[in-house]
């Protein structure tokens, strides 16, 4: 398969940054045409995106065919539209996070292009790193998901491993237990 | 698409819909990048059996039998499945192994995608839930807003 029109909608937040990325390398690869779309808010003057969409397309479209589009009213029905009009194969859009208050999170432009678009979506969450860093940047996280106990030395995921985490716990609830011993002075008998 | 783009670790999740089919298919029309290693995966949610305190325990142990048989019988279908998509898959030039997991299905997904270390989860839009008619699947849509990785829809 072969994708010959890879569409980028962006609102130049920087959640779009590594949806922006992934696109240009796809597009790289494919030797696709890549669009830029921004679609701006109804009742705002289009003209306030005009220049940040020529800066996006610049940064992104060196050694690319790019096309920039910027358009007026509702994002997610918008950027389908766009996607058929000019038979796009594959969407790549950011989206605002990873966990939490996941409905808000995802965005209701993201849900609709999903739910809606003729073709591929690719969702970026704006927590991924650039690819070519990717693996050094996990690094770090990999050496502290493998490192020994604290207690035990024994490999574990976190800092106390499990085993230990219960045996602390026990130990702690034995000596609560024995200071609320009845008799025991201060203590109601 | 793969290659440049960073997406070297691949999970796509099955379940038996044409949907998912697809996105299997979609990856055998991709040039694998080198050291490309993509990991089909298939959630299978276990029958459960309730407690059932007022049933006397031969019928319990009968009924937990052949909840077992079924859950069994599910696990291997799944794991035929994934083994024939992954056969299929190789003889595209990618490196493609099949897992099954059991639990609920995000989660069983999204464990898999942590499992692999994957770059990209890749799904089919519509599920083979009992309600086919919505745009997106309930797994897709809770896997977009859940995934720590990029999600590719496949329709």
């Amino acid at each position: 398969m072969r994708f010959t029109e890879i569409l980028f909608p962006t609102d130049f937040s920087s959640a779009s940054e590594a949806a922006g990325r992934i696109a240009r390398a796809m597009a790289l690869e494919a030797g696709a045409r890549l669009h830029v779309l921004h679609v701006v808010p109804p009742v705002t003057d289009p003209s306030l995106g005009a220049e940040s969409l020529t800066r996006a397309a610049t940064s992104l479209g060196d050694g690319l065919r790019v096309e920039t589009a910027l358009l007026s009213g509702w994002a997610g029905r918008n950027i389908v539209d766009y996607a058929r009009e000019k038979h796009i194969d594959l969407i790549v859009l950011g989206t605002h996070g990873r966990t939490g208050i996941s409905h808000a999170i995802l965005g209701s432009v993201a849900e609709t292009v999903v739910r809606l678009a003729p073709c591929l979506v690719l969702t970026v969450p704006a927590a991924v790193l650039e690819p070519a860093s990717a693996p050094a940047a996990r690094a770090p996280a990999d050496a502290l998901r493998e490192r020994p106990c604290l207690v035990c030395s024994r490999q574990s995921d976190e800092l106390i491993c499990e085993g230990c985490r219960a045996k602390i716990r026990g130990e702690a609830l034995e000596q609560k237990w024995e200071a609320q011993r009845p008799g025991r002075r201060g203590s109601p008998v | 698409m793969a290659g440049r783009a960073g997406f070297r670790r691949v999970v796509v999740g099955l379940d038996g819909s044409p949907h998912s089919r697809r996105a299997a298919a979609f990856l055998a029309r991709l040039t694998p990048p080198r050291g490309g290693l993509v990991t089909f995966v298939r959630v299978v949610e276990p029958v459960r059996v309730p407690s059932m305190p007022l049933v006397p325990g031969a019928m319990r142990a009968q009924i937990a039998a052949q909840a077992d048989t079924i859950n069994q019988g599910q696990i291997a279908l799944a794991r035929r499945h994934v083994e024939a998509a992954a056969t299929k898959l190789a003889g595209s030039g990618w490196r493609a192994r099949g897992v099954v997991r059991t639990g609920q299905p995000l989660a069983g997904l999204l464990g898999a995608v942590r499992a692999a270390r994957a770059d990209v989860l890749v799904l089919g839009a519509r599920g083979a839930g009992a309600v086919t008619h919505f745009l997106l699947g309930s797994t897709a849509e809770a896997a977009l807003k859940h995934a720590a990785v990029p999600v590719l829809i496949v329709k």
